[in-house]
């Protein structure tokens, strides 16, 4: 047990230095200092960690203060919405982290050792660095409860339902990695793939929520909260009440679901760390297509200039590959929840306006940081064709702006629409709020693609996400640009209230900083240079002038 | 008229932190000659291939084209060369096909020319059953034809390869001498990074030889029919000046 803990420890060391090998500090170490980069490696570590943990145990605590009045009676109601969040980052840390392990081939050696059940290796090495910080978001909430007078047996309770929900995430993250491209033609697979995903994430939530759906007269059940197992347990009052003496059979049958819960999802973890592992392993594609011995596929039109052909591209790279093609729907996944409480509780009163305005921002700013990992990620080893065939920098961020905005645009509008529709708001400030959020997400997006390319101006390949740093190294380069949005927004807002009792004053001035701002970046980056042709087609010089 | 695609160098520098990965390196590549950079490995052949072909900056010195320098004419290099790096990195999840198309575009080549080269490459190296498969399946060597026919889409005047021909098959290895044979009779320039001295015997015309990030040395290999002894003289050229 001991080596396979120390075992488990190595795996997450020698990813972390692949992805330091592949960014800018990382060059041109040499073998005499690795020494010195293991401890920058560890140190590296357990500053992000304690980064994170520090985070979870702010938002524990200020959910539990901000639920104070309720804390006595509705614990739980604190709780699930933890737990889903615990689902949330553990899944995307795991598709993260076996994408990574895929790309950079930094677990191989699991499969020549002779190790037994090599997928749950991969399981705590995960869970030592990444999976374990979600407690944190329980412990200080669960030992609030208790100082409030609550049954100290509920801290191990609830943490055993961290621990479930960390370990599911880990089960959905590596079950949306271990899906592979299937065969077929080409056309299509994607859009296959992509609803293999979402059908994987949609199921285990079910699964997640309500393994149970017996209803029951004591437990409350709302549309928000679903009817889970998990909300059994504060009426089971486990273990004192609980007892067989009583022949409660309800109480009974709610503590045999919640165990048969538990042994499930260990089972699920075991079944889908295996699947995981496997994917690693065999390289994760899958042959497709009908083999052709002429060379009659040679069909299709060659596009003219750089930016939809990039388009083209890009859309294809995100929409293959499992967590860019999870990043690419931020915007649904933060607006979504949004709608659902726009729907049930109506909003109303002089501070929508303003409201809806940070919010959208806040989409974008969220979004156009996640979009900038996901389409630099993307680029995976075909990142030096970028430097190849674009004749500067500049035409590689105005193609990647071009098609991140075109998606973040496809995917934002509708749901953008939804929330204003459902919010009540006028129609005739809609196009100010739509027009301000692609705005600010174009912003944000140019800012941070910019400083995450610089780190990995001299690599040949991308290995996912991490490639690009640890956590803590690529939200300093995120943070300019999303600071500078949200900035700019609130002085909308404050501005707005300062002239004028009128909300939707607020839309106009915070169209009018926003787009002005896009502009001023824009011009930074030489995205409105009117020269965008291609970088030319001949190898021929020219007698004068030789450059396009 | 032949164009002149020759190269020159002047104390190019470039350091990696404090590694120094090259150190004022002065040379002339000639134009219609295939030209074998040689040299141990972590002597700095792929920081120079890197550099020349336009991929790499942040470094000192100089670089010209047919007289054109590299810093006037900064996208020059990256318009007429085309490069092949050691290790094929490529979009593993498009197919072959979507990747020549993404090349062609962005290269500005028209439909006709697109459709009569790519065949022609894909048919002589036998990509054809693997057009519409995405790249992240093939093999390593297929990748490595992949990234060859990808660096020769645009018919570069330069074309730059890093130990491009490692995992080849020796048909294709034949069907890639013949196409740089047919490149340097148009009088275009083609640098060859390798370890195989007798394929630099083979094949090329002069030699750059590198050892610990600077110019070791610099000799035309005037023998090239292959026979042992012109291979054990070169090699004996070579340690010469990477152990002197």
């Amino acid at each position: 047990m001991k080596e396979r803990f120390a075992l488990a420890l190595e795996l997450f060391m020698e990813q972390r230095y692949y992805s330091y090998r592949s960014q800018k500090e990382g060059e041109g170490i040499s073998e005499s200092d690795v020494k010195a980069i293991r401890k920058k490696f560890r140190s590296s570590l357990l500053s992000n960690y304690f980064m994170y943990a520090f985070f979870f145990l702010v938002l524990s605590l200020i959910l539990f203060i901000d639920n104070y009045a309720k804390i006595r009676t509705e614990f739980y109601l604190i709780l699930i919405p933890l737990y889903l969040y615990i689902l949330a980052f553990s899944a995307y840390t795991t598709v993260s982290f076996l994408e990574y392990a895929r790309k950079a081939n930094s677990v191989r050696m699991l499969g020549i050792l002779p190790v037994r059940r090599p997928g749950l290796l991969l399981f705590l090495s995960w869970f030592v660095y990444s999976g374990s910080l979600g407690i944190f978001l329980v412990v200080p909430a669960s030992f609030f409860f208790v100082s409030m007078g609550g049954s100290v047996l509920e801290v191990p309770v609830q943490l055993m339902n961290a621990v479930t929900s960390i370990v599911l995430g880990y089960s959905l993250g590596s079950l949306i990695s271990s899906t592979r491209l299937p065969s077929g033609s080409v056309r299509g697979r994607a859009m296959r793939n992509l609803s293999r995903n979402m059908a994987i994430a949609f199921m285990f939530l079910i699964f997640y929520t309500g393994i149970s759906f017996l209803p029951s007269a004591d437990i409350p059940s709302s549309l928000f909260y679903g009817d889970s197992a998990l909300l059994y347990v504060p009426f089971i009052n486990f273990p004192y009440s609980f007892s067989f003496n009583t022949y409660n059979l309800l109480q009974l049958w709610q503590f045999l679901q919640y165990s048969l819960y538990i042994v499930l999802s260990f089972l699920v973890l075991d079944w889908s760390a295996r699947r995981g592992f496997r994917r690693i392993m065999d390289g994760g594609f899958r042959n497709i297509g009908q083999s052709r011995e002429d060379t009659s596929a040679v069909q299709g039109k060659v596009g003219r200039g750089y930016l939809v052909p990039s388009l083209i591209k890009d859309s294809k790279l995100i929409i293959r590959e499992s967590l860019p093609s999870l990043l690419i729907f931020t915007p649904m996944f933060l607006i979504f929840p949004y709608d659902v409480s726009l729907f049930s509780i109506k909003f109303s009163g002089e501070f929508i306006i303003p409201f809806m305005v940070v919010f959208s921002a806040m989409v974008s700013v969220i979004s156009a940081a996640c979009y900038s990992m996901a389409f630099l990620s993307a680029e995976s080893g075909g990142i030096q064709y970028l430097r190849i065939l674009f004749p500067d920098q500049n035409r590689v961020m105005r193609s990647k702006m071009f098609s991140s905005s075109m998606i973040f645009s496809i995917v934002y509008i509708p749901m953008a629409l939804s929330s204003l529709l459902l919010s009540g708001i006028s129609p005739i400030i809609w196009p100010g709020i739509i027009v301000s959020s692609v705005s600010i997400f174009c912003i944000t997006f140019l800012s941070s693609f910019s400083k995450l390319l610089n780190r990995v101006r001299n690599v040949l390949r991308i290995r996912g996400i991490p490639s690009l740093g640890t956590p803590s190294v690529i939200a300093l380069d995120l943070i300019p640009g999303s600071a500078f949005s949200l900035i700019i927004t609130i002085m909308s807002v404050y501005i707005s209230l300062l002239l004028s009792n009128d909300a939707s004053l607020a839309v106009w001035i915070w169209s009018i900083i926003s787009v002005s701002a896009m502009s001023a970046i824009f011009l930074k980056y030489g995205i409105l240079k009117s020269k965008i042709e291609a970088i030319g087609p001949g190898p021929h010089l020219k007698e004068e002038s030789p450059d396009i | 008229m032949t164009q002149n695609f020759s190269i020159k160098v002047r104390d190019l520098s470039k350091r990696f932190g404090k590694t120094c990965a090259l150190n004022s390196i002065s040379a002339n590549i000639d134009s219609g000659q295939i030209t074998a950079l040689l040299g141990p490995n972590g002597s700095g052949k792929t920081t120079f291939l890197r550099i020349i072909s336009g991929m790499l900056d942040g470094y000192t010195g100089s670089i010209s084209i047919s007289g054109y320098s590299s810093s006037d004419y900064p996208s020059l290099m990256k318009r007429i060369a085309g490069y092949v790096p050691d290790v094929p990195a490529l979009y593993d999840s498009l197919t072959p096909m979507e990747m020549f198309r993404f090349i062609g575009s962005i290269r500005g080549i028209e439909e006709r020319e697109f459709r009569e080269r790519v065949g022609n490459l894909c048919s002589s190296l036998g990509i054809g059953p693997y057009l519409e498969k995405f790249i992240g399946e093939l093999s390593f060597g297929t990748r490595q034809k992949i990234s060859i026919i990808s660096a020769l889409i645009h018919d570069p005047g330069i074309l730059i390869m890093d130990e491009s021909l490692n995992g080849l098959d020796p048909k294709s290895i034949d069907v890639v001498k013949e196409i740089l044979h047919g490149m340097v009779k148009d009088g275009r320039t083609v640098i060859l990074a390798t370890h195989s001295l007798e394929l630099a015997e083979e094949l090329c015309g002069n030699m750059l030889v590198l050892r610990e990030g600077r110019l070791a040395g610099q000799a035309r290999i005037y023998e090239r029919h292959g026979n042992y002894d012109e291979t054990a003289m070169l090699r004996e050229k070579y340690i010469g000046m990477t152990t002197g």
